[in-house]
């Protein structure tokens, strides 16, 4: 069965690429505008969820405050959850990690290293 | 010449006929020398009042020139600060609105190239399977019939004691459907390898506009970050631009310090609310950290 990767990104065009890339190595992918759009659709997903991955700068909730509540719910205090966003200073990466980031990754991002990165974490 | 001077002269005038008179009355060569003495003295003094009261009315004129020329200066930069202020508003609002027809132009492209560039991609993906697949069959149906024809060669050789001429007519068809055979099996292997390679090509082609495409959304978040300090830049200019009439000094100073308070009330604000949030300095692709 395929695994299911929660995509969120307030940029339609990045989030086709990632939905393109992912689904193109067999993952099933659902795509979120920004943060509380997927906190509920992770929330209606949480059985079946694999995966988020997530943008740091997004309307409405940002990535670092998803993460947040993410980890304060019981269901998603193990789910591996990567930031993929244009933020690469170290600091961002230390308060994403602190939040319970697993991962992060910069933009723009290459598919291949995308995907030997989702491998690495869900298989 | 100030009524006090003309007292003062009118006062040593009286005072010398005084001093004059009494000189005469007392007929005492000392008593005219004292009272001339006097005398002296009292138009020194006159002479240093009127020269005093000169030199202060000049520095009271003076004053008053500078207070008119301040105020004239002080209305001056208000009417220019209020120009300006109507200047950068304008210029700073057909800027933003130009960054913003830009930035919906640039998504609505984006938006479809993406789109587009996902069917093509897929199009092509299924293509190439579809066509590896249609490979396989006809080299499995050549195969097949390769088979065939070896057996039909084998029967033609059997056959070969009985009709000699027919035999001979029959192998000889049958090599020729074996060459045309292989010509064909040869070209359907040819045309996957060529086909593997355009399919290589393809996919290469789509990790580049994979990351090419990511700029875009780094330029909109660029050109967001930029409007969003347009607009605290116009609201301050707006305000600017509201001054005017003939402020007071302490009018124009208050107003100025308005001005300061609201530009520091954005800078806090917007430093507040987002760094630059794009940091990348070339085209290559991004770190990757696993936690």
């Amino acid at each position: 069965m395929a695994k299911t990767i929660l995509a969120i990104d307030d940029s339609t065009s990045i989030r086709q690429m990632v939905a393109f890339t992912l689904k193109s190595a067999g993952y099933t992918v659902i795509e979120a505008a920004d943060g509380k759009e997927g906190l509920a659709k992770a929330s209606a997903n949480a059985g079946a969820l694999n995966l988020v991955l997530t943008d740091q700068n997004m309307p409405v909730m940002d990535g670092l405050t998803l993460i947040k509540t993410l980890r304060g719910l019981p269901q998603f205090t193990t789910i591996p959850i990567l930031m993929l966003t244009t933020e690469s200073s170290d600091d961002m990466k230390m308060q994403g990690k602190a939040a319970g980031a697993t991962g992060w990754l910069v933009k723009p991002f290459d598919p291949h290293k995308l995907l030997e990165v989702v491998k690495k974490v869900i298989g | 010449m100030t009524n006090y001077t003309r007292l003062a002269i009118i006062c040593a005038l009286l005072s010398g006929i005084v001093l004059g008179a009494s000189a005469l009355y007392l007929n005492n060569m000392f008593a005219y020398l004292a009272n001339a003495l006097a005398f002296l003295i009292m138009l020194g003094c006159v002479i240093y009042l009127h020269n005093l009261a000169g030199a202060s009315r000049q520095t009271a004129d003076h004053a008053d020139s500078s207070t008119h020329s301040g105020e004239k200066f002080i209305h001056e930069s208000s009417a220019f600060h209020m120009q300006l202020g109507n200047e950068i508003a304008e210029q700073l609002s057909s800027a933003h609105t130009e960054l913003g027809n830009t930035q919906a132009i640039l998504s609505d492209a984006i938006g479809k190239l993406v789109s587009n560039f996902i069917l093509i991609s897929d199009g092509v993906r299924d293509l190439s399977a579809h066509t590896n697949d249609f490979s396989k069959q006809i080299r499995e149906v050549a195969t097949k019939v390769n088979a065939s024809l070896a057996a039909a060669e084998q029967s033609s050789g059997n056959i070969a004691a009985d009709d000699r001429a027919a035999a001979l007519e029959s192998n000889q068809h049958v090599r020729s459907i074996m060459a045309e055979l292989n010509a064909l099996n040869e070209a359907v292997a040819s045309n996957a390898i060529d086909l593997n390679l355009i399919s290589s090509n393809v996919e290469q082609n789509v990790l580049v506009v994979i990351s090419t495409l990511q700029f875009q959304d780094m330029s909109s978040q660029l050109i967001e970050h930029a409007r969003m300090r347009m607009t605290a830049l116009q609201e301050v200019a707006n305000e600017m631009g509201k001054g005017g009439g003939k402020p007071s000094n302490h009018e124009y100073l208050e107003r100025i310090a308005a001005y300061n308070r609201l530009l520091d009330k954005h800078v806090v604000s917007l430093d507040k609310q987002k760094a630059n949030p794009v940091a990348q300095k070339d085209f290559g692709t991004g770190d990757v950290e696993l936690f």
